[in-house]
């Protein structure tokens, strides 16, 4: 009989929490410089100099807010940075202008129609700034403490925040606690609480504690320390897009629907009385309209009357600015027999700009391959890289990246922190990308299932 | 600064008045043509200013009170809440003075400093160890266009509370005398719980 060994408990550490890695996560924005030049590596961005150029030049356009309406069409063989290019963008606009992202097959909902969901789509795409007037709490945070209790395993937690004249100290609730920790807020960070929302944002850190640490985060800006009261009134800027102003307006506790996601359909007559209501404020100077951008990848799923309704749409003087993302050739529109570039109608293209991107040469694969290797945290050797890099260049650049963690998993198991040669080749044999996948498909058809050539073959023979 | 502009509530234009009795107090509601609300609340016998508080109407989110005098209920669910060893200040006036306390301090006499900023119109208790500071202005003053003094302003420290006074003007005085005058009226006609009452302005 074999005893099993319960597992030890480890102590619990309360360490930041990790965040999952995205495939874009590690673009920051377009890595362009004071004249809209793209430096060859900057910010996440590598290569594609053209594209990002002009993306440089619509992001100008959208800053500037006065033009509405235009859109934008992004075309290019599959992985040669479409959405990363999108995703500059939108990293560079920062939070104050709305960036909606979707795909194209989401428009397709059984709760609403295709119409309903463009519209909602738009209106996320709009802004509405809105100035006013709530309660912060401002200061230096001088020490924080906080509690489990080993009862009832609740969190309990003060903060003591200080200003050039005074020191406060407050009693946290559990969801401050959890905004805290998640901030990664520590004593010597100046940082700003509203009373109302709960929304604390770090302002930076304090010139007092400047000399402590001599390694600091990129994103680290030095500030001064507070002057004054610490709970202050102050103007605050709020963005919520027309969407938002739609759904609390459409019923009863309309707000709750915010977060449940389940909107449903919205009356015209709500959004023409919003229009007028929002038109109303902005001649009252409470608020500003700020048309965001609206981003729909693989905009080859959408339908030809999503496209009627699209041409329609950009003519609106409320329109966000669009950018379509795809990587057809020469498709069938969807919802007719016609085919068209990138799979949209003329009509619909000419009213684009079109931004090709091109595929990467291998300097540049090798590159991005580097960048990822530092978003995931992993160590690669040169001649690692060099393999790596290699099968970019024959397969893809996507199945070079996906190697490289499954390789560092592999490189752990034989207890080594640099991945080598040797990790490479094991995940490349193990997992086929698909270049090599069809290959071996033409190679054994015959064995796999419902195969079309072994009907094809028992026809022959039956005849 | 410019925002604390917004603080001193202004009435605007006529209110519409009712007074209740609530509560052993005389409730007065002021509802201005903005939607706004005052409300005062005063003691039955001796007409002392127990609360006041505003609240402004808002386009988006839902309006709060705002206590010019008096302490607003603390709300217990909320995620941010002052520890209990601070200090609180609130608002109490004697029939001469305008007097503000601090209770819960706990450093020596002469740490505190108090002075008139002339410009921004609003006394400053500073502490010379830098524990606790507090700005505000005199919303009655302001709303009578009437400049606070420099001297004027005086403090007393007992029993871990600070008290600072400042005495109310001329103008103040008649004005609170009127209003007395009025309530002792009201007050000859016995007035019980939850009375309406017709006050002139």
């Amino acid at each position: 009989m074999t005893t099993v060994n319960a597992p030890k408990i480890s102590e619990y550490k309360e360490a930041t929490r990790i965040e999952r890695v995205g495939a874009q996560s590690h673009i920051r924005g377009l890595g362009l410089d004071g004249d809209l030049e793209p430096r060859n590596i900057s910010q996440g961005m590598v290569g594609q100099k053209k594209a990002r150029k002009a993306a440089g030049i619509i992001l100008n356009t959208i800053r500037a807010g006065k033009i509405a309406g235009r859109s934008i069409l992004i075309a290019g063989q599959p992985g040669t940075g479409k959405t990363a290019i999108a995703m500059g963008i939108a990293k560079a606009l920062g939070n104050d202008i709305p960036f909606t992202a979707m795909a194209g097959s989401e428009i397709f909902s059984l709760q609403m129609s295709k119409t309903e969901s463009l519209t909602q789509a738009f209106r996320r795409s709009i802004g509405v700034r809105i100035k006013e007037e709530t309660e912060i709490v401002e200061g230096e945070v001088v020490e924080i403490e906080i509690d489990k209790s080993a009862t009832s395993g609740a969190k309990t937690g003060k903060i003591t925040l200080k200003t050039t004249e005074m020191e406060t100290i407050y009693d946290l609730g559990a969801k401050m606690i959890e905004s805290i920790t998640k901030e990664k807020i520590t004593s010597g960070d100046v940082i700003t609480i509203d009373k109302v929302s709960g929304r604390i944002s770090k302002l930076g850190r304090s010139f007092s504690k400047a000399s402590e640490f001599d390694a600091l985060g990129p994103q680290t800006r030095h500030v001064q320390c507070p002057e004054g009261e610490i709970e202050k009134r102050k103007e605050v800027v709020h963005t919520v897009t027309l969407h938002e102003i739609d759904v609390i307006n459409s019923r009863q506790k309309g707000f709750l629907d915010l977060f449940s996601g389940d909107t449903g359909e919205i009356d015209s007559e709500i959004r023409d009385q919003i229009d007028s209501k929002v038109a109303e404020w902005k001649e009252e100077g409470k608020a500003d309209i700020v048309p965001g951008v609206l981003f729909i990848d693989e905009v080859h799923m959408l339908d030809i009357e999503c496209f009627s309704f699209l041409n329609r749409a950009l003519e609106s003087d409320k329109a966000p600015i669009v950018i379509l993302a795809t990587n057809r050739g020469i498709t069938t529109i969807r919802g007719t027999t016609y085919k068209g570039p990138h799979g949209l109608p003329i009509d619909l293209l000419d009213r684009c700009l079109i931004i090709q991107t091109e595929p990467y040469n291998e300097a540049e694969i090798r590159s991005i391959l580097e960048i990822r290797c530092e978003e995931e945290d992993v160590e690669m050797t040169e001649e690692a890289k060099e393999v790596l890099t290699k099968i970019g260049v024959d397969t893809t650049l996507r199945y070079a990246i996906q190697l490289i963690t499954t390789a560092n998993l592999v490189a752990q198991k034989r207890k080594s922190n640099e991945v080598d040669v040797e990790d490479i080749r094991r995940v490349y044999s193990m997992f086929i990308d698909h270049v090599r996948s069809t290959q071996y498909l033409r190679d054994h058809q015959a064995e796999y299932m419902f195969d079309e050539y072994q009907k094809q073959a028992q026809k022959m023979q039956v005849e | 600064m410019q925002s604390q502009n917004n603080q001193y509530l202004q009435f605007v234009g006529k209110p519409h008045i009712t007074a209740v009795i609530a509560g052993g107090r005389r409730r007065v509601n002021y509802t201005f043509e903005d939607k706004s609300e005052l409300v005062e609340e005063y003691d039955i016998n001796n007409h002392e200013l127990i609360t006041r508080k505003w609240k402004k109407v808002s386009n988006i989110k839902e309006s709060q009170w705002i206590y010019e005098v008096g302490e607003a209920p603390i709300d217990q669910q909320s995620e941010l809440k002052l520890s209990n060893t601070n200090p609180i200040f609130v608002r109490k006036d004697t029939p001469q003075h305008f007097q503000y306390r601090v209770r819960n301090l706990s450093y020596p006499e002469d740490v505190y400093q108090l002075e008139v900023d002339e410009n921004t119109q609003e006394i400053v208790i500073r502490t010379s160890n830098k524990k606790y500071y507090k700005r505000f202005a005199i919303p009655d003053m302001r709303r009578a266009n009437l400049k606070l003094e420099q001297g004027k302003v005086t403090h007393v420290y007992k029993n871990n509370t600070l008290i600072v006074s400042y005495p109310k003007p001329d103008q103040i005085l008649e004005r609170e005398y009127q209003i007395r005058q009025e309530f002792d009226k009201l007050n000859k006609k016995k007035p019980k719980e939850g009375d309406l009452e017709c006050v002139q302005q």
